[in-house]
């Protein structure tokens, strides 16, 4: 067998690499004996690029909220205009607009229907896989209404939430939402289910 | 408001064009259980291509937003990883012109780009003297080096082969050329990575 076929063999990995012609082969010529052990070592190596890479916090939810609006969008405007009649008949404003300045446990929770509502300042807001943060403090609502977001949440950006960026700085990192932004967020009667709406415009 | 398609016992053991199915039926959990089972291999297989982690993110998110668009075009006759794999390879190389044409590099694409007569460009030689050796994380650095210099038309095919483990006919697919093409890249990327990597293999 010519060196030429055994070297495409070779590197094409075909199921004929450890036929008998091939291995006689190798034995006798020193060339295609060092490129098979170079492909070995090739192979090897790139195997090692497999390595998977940390996805940044919520990334599956961060998709699922832009590619399954078929109930979504629906049910938020629906709950949306629920609120607002809620509010506007009985009169009460039960959030307070936390700024950047105050206290990250000001604001407020407001229960409607049996949804929980709770309205931020998002100034310095960030949102991490361990809840929503503030100066690196977690974000409460005085302690008591508000359930932390826990890893494992699904957590829905609508699309009026936007993105800034990652912020590979905090552990774990976190996203960083585009100002100015005021961000409602809604937890359901779904347990562990949180949508998040920028209610700033 | 939609109907949502609910099976017994779940869908997460779904093969992937059962997924699909099942997701085109109205099941949105179908489409996050496909989210979870491509999203880190998608983010690190752009990542070797564009070198951006940032944008390997945004490019994998895309990616899923185009799958979810195009859902009901998916012929399952083919396996739904060449799709995913195709639209992703796609954007990521539509991304790399457009940073071509602004001027958008990093030095080590432009290695690469500058290469597209297919002439080898010759790279720092990186053998290690007789005193030094390398250790596996050097090695690994020298590799990704050597890769990423390699013309994108053998760089793209030698990652889906080696890296992403896709079979020849998957490559075909993914980049839509014959099969005798993809094994003539590999070949070439392989003897092409040989010769940068003399000392190192």
């Amino acid at each position: 067998m010519k060196c030429r076929k055994v070297r495409r063999i070779l590197t094409e990995q075909m199921q004929s690499a450890d036929s008998p012609e091939v291995l006689e082969h190798l034995e006798s010529c020193d060339d295609c004996r060092a490129l098979h052990q170079d492909l070995l070592s090739l192979k090897q190596l790139s195997g090692e690029l497999k390595g998977q890479m940390d996805l940044p916090p919520f990334f599956t939810e961060r998709v699922c909220s832009q590619t399954t609006p078929t109930t979504r969008p629906v049910y938020w405007k629906f709950a949306a205009a629920l609120a607002g009649l809620v509010f506007l008949a009985i009169g009460i404003v039960n959030f307070v607009s936390v700024s950047s300045e105050t206290d990250a446990s000001a604001a407020a929770s407001a229960p409607v229907g049996k949804e929980r509502i709770y309205r931020i300042d998002a100034s310095d807001l960030a949102v991490t896989a361990s809840g929503i943060q503030r100066q690196g403090q977690v974000f409460s609502l005085d302690g008591k209404e508000w359930e932390e977001i826990t890893p494992g949440d699904h957590l829905t950006f609508q699309p009026d939430v936007r993105i800034a960026g990652v912020d590979h700085k905090t552990s774990p990192p976190s996203y960083v939402f585009e100002l100015p932004a005021t961000i409602e967020v809604r937890q359901t009667q779904a347990e562990n289910e949180f949508y998040l709406q920028n209610v700033s415009h | 408001m939609a109907e949502t398609v609910a099976y017994a016992g779940g869908v997460a053991g779904f093969r992937d064009n059962a997924l699909v199915t099942a997701y085109l039926e109205g099941n949105d959990e179908a489409f996050r259980v496909l989210v979870s089972r491509y999203q880190g291999k998608l983010v690190n297989y752009i990542n070797t291509l564009v070198h951006d982690y940032d944008l390997a993110v945004d490019l994998a998110q895309e990616t899923f937003i185009r799958v979810f668009r195009y859902a009901d075009r998916y012929k399952g006759d083919y396996q739904f990883s060449t799709w995913i794999y195709r639209i992703a390879t796609n954007l990521a190389i539509d991304e790399l012109r457009r940073r071509e044409r602004k001027g958008l590099f990093s030095l080590r694409h432009m290695i690469g780009l500058f290469q597209k007569d297919g002439k080898p460009l010759a790279i720092p030689d990186v053998r290690p003297t007789p005193e030094r050796t390398l250790d596996g994380k050097e090695r690994l650095e020298k590799l990704q080096g050597a890769v990423d210099s390699l013309p994108q038309k053998y760089r793209v095919p030698f990652l889906l082969k080696e890296v992403e483990d896709l079979s020849y006919e998957e490559i075909c697919r993914v980049l839509q050329i014959s099969m005798g093409t993809v094994k003539s890249r590999i070949h070439r990327a392989k003897m092409l990575l040989r010769e940068k990597l003399a000392g190192i293999l």
